[in-house]
């Protein structure tokens, strides 16, 4: 049967229904919520590392070490995680952090904080949620009387692309909106303004980085969707997602968190709180195509099992 | 009018009916009637488009595919939002845009206006039937599918639900399935009998003044 309702009609009533249901504020009240302990996060670092830089400069100071000469050499030689100089590095701590707090700068650290440790569950439960409500409720014979598989899952889709787009959007504003109440509560603590940057660095393209956020949170979502549309409800698929993030250590270089890893780590630069895993060597290019062709599959696959399934016992 | 041009459909090799040719008046309420697992349900599942088919349905002399038919079913579990509220219900499952006022006053004939501001979670079972009769009725089908539609409801809900549609169905093609034929007797007009993967229909049965249940077991054998 054709559609009798358009897809205007339709998008409305899927807004309607993630109002009612308040899977969209529960979306995005998690994100906010996980953007502001990053910020959070952030400050203790902030705190911690001005803490650890007086003690170290105090303690240098006593040992009668010319500080000031410290402070002009590195706190790590090149390529090493071994601290050879606690002030410098304190130093530089403390003054990336204050710089990445400042309002726009937060946002690269905000993504890199959600997108690769919570926007996997966040996205995936979201896309699990709105895949199988109708299997939940048995509504999918009520609207198959006016639309086609089709028509119903690209409505989901569109639907969840929208609000993928809102929740980041609001999510990264209110964060760099905390994050300049941060600014201003950090200088109460730290004096901010003694601790310029001394070697600027690059916290990498932010519309690339967004541009790869996106994609990244429509993989999440669809992931929700496939395994909600196979398994048509939520328990088990939320499992599997939270078994596959958490405790399932990474699977060799073509395993699907290796694969993002490794195009992360040419677009972010983890300067923040959060540090992502260092992926098993594999060509960026390589990886970008493969999380591409997964993508595409996953919402190929989504549409041919949902045509194929039987609408009426739900 | 709805017709059946050599229905046919299985499941795998096993034949559910075959060569089915039915004309289902318009305007008119029309009873499908079968012993379970006879295929009732699937040929209405086949009618409203939920099941592939061999052979031709026709709505008012179009297929489906050409000219969608107006159509609005109401299922024997009700399916409903039990998390949302009665009107949140009606604006999602609607299809199309409506306001409260309208609601509240088609409701009034229904259910209770204000037990449509409660989450359908706590509505009794014939509560559930009346809003899915409401929200049916207020999409105006011109072809009504009621699947089993009296199954589990209690007397007075029984006679309620009866009396809406005896009165509100007027101007509508209505197909039913069910087995409770003294609640269907005085509505039907016209009977289909599934049996032996065939159908028979009987047409002016009020007219005749025909006893449901003498129908059905004089094709039953």
């Amino acid at each position: 049967m054709k559609s009798t309702v358009t897809i205007w009609d339709s998008l409305k009533k899927e807004f309607l229904y993630q109002r009612y249901s308040h899977v969209l504020w529960i979306t995005l009240v998690s994100a906010v919520f996980l953007s502001l302990v990053n910020i959070y996060g952030l400050i203790s670092k902030a705190i911690n590392a001005y803490n650890n830089y007086l003690k170290s400069y105090t303690f240098y100071k006593e040992q009668g070490v010319d500080v000031e000469a410290l402070l002009k050499l590195p706190g790590s030689a090149p390529g090493s995680s071994l601290v050879d100089n606690s002030v410098r590095y304190y130093y530089d701590q403390l003054s990336s952090t204050i710089y990445i707090l400042d309002g726009v700068h937060l946002i690269t650290p905000t993504l890199e904080w959600l997108l690769f440790a919570f926007c996997p569950i966040i996205f995936g439960l979201y896309g699990l949620y709105v895949a199988t409500y109708d299997y939940k409720y048995k509504t999918l014979k009520l609207k198959m009387l006016h639309a086609t598989p089709k028509h119903i899952l690209t409505v989901k889709f569109i639907v969840s692309l929208i609000c993928i787009i809102v929740v980041m959007v609001i999510t990264l504003i209110i964060s760099c909106l905390a994050g300049l109440v941060a600014s201003i509560y950090l200088s109460k603590k730290v004096p901010v303004y003694s601790f310029p940057i001394v070697d600027t660095f690059s916290i990498g393209s932010l519309p690339l980085q967004l541009l790869y956020a996106l994609f990244l949170c429509i993989i999440f979502t669809a992931i929700g969707f496939l395994l909600g549309i196979i398994f048509k409800t939520t328990l088990f698929p939320a499992i599997l997602i939270f078994v596959y993030n958490f405790f399932v250590p990474l699977l060799g270089k073509y395993d699907f968190k290796n694969l993002i890893a490794s195009v992360a780590h040419s677009i972010f630069s983890f300067k923040g709180k959060f540090e992502l895993i260092v992926p098993v060597p594999i060509p960026v290019t390589q990886s970008l195509f493969i999380l591409l062709l997964f993508c595409l599959l996953l919402i190929a696959g989504s549409f041919l099992l949902f045509k194929r399934q039987s609408k009426y016992t739900h | 009018m709805i017709q059946t041009i050599n229905l046919c459909k299985t499941y795998g090799k096993r034949i559910i009916f075959e060569n089915v040719n039915l004309i289902i008046p318009k305007h008119r309420f029309t009873f499908i009637a079968g012993a379970n697992g006879s295929g009732k349900t699937t040929l209405l599942k086949c009618l409203i488009g939920l099941e592939p088919y061999q052979g031709k349905i026709l709505f008012d002399t179009q297929t489906a595919q050409t000219s969608p038919p107006k159509i609005y079913a109401i299922y024997d579990q009700t399916p409903l939002y039990d998390h949302l509220t009665g009107f949140q219900n009606i604006e999602i499952l609607y299809f199309g845009n409506i306001s409260r006022k309208y609601i509240e006053n088609k409701a009034e004939s229904i259910i209770d206006p204000e037990l449509l501001q409660e989450k359908v979670k706590h509505y009794s079972y014939g509560q559930r039937k009346k809003l899915s009769l409401l929200i049916a009725l207020l999409y105006e089908p011109d072809y009504l599918f009621l699947d089993e539609v009296s199954n589990g409801l209690d007397y007075d809900s029984l006679l309620q639900l009866k009396k809406i549609l005896k009165e509100q169905l007027q101007g509508i093609t209505v197909i039913a399935t069910g087995h409770q034929f003294d609640f269907y007797d005085d509505l039907v007009d016209s009977v289909i009998v599934i049996a032996n993967q065939t159908a028979t229909q009987m047409d002016h049965i009020k007219e005749n003044g025909d006893d449901l249940v003498e129908i059905y077991r004089n094709h039953m054998g």
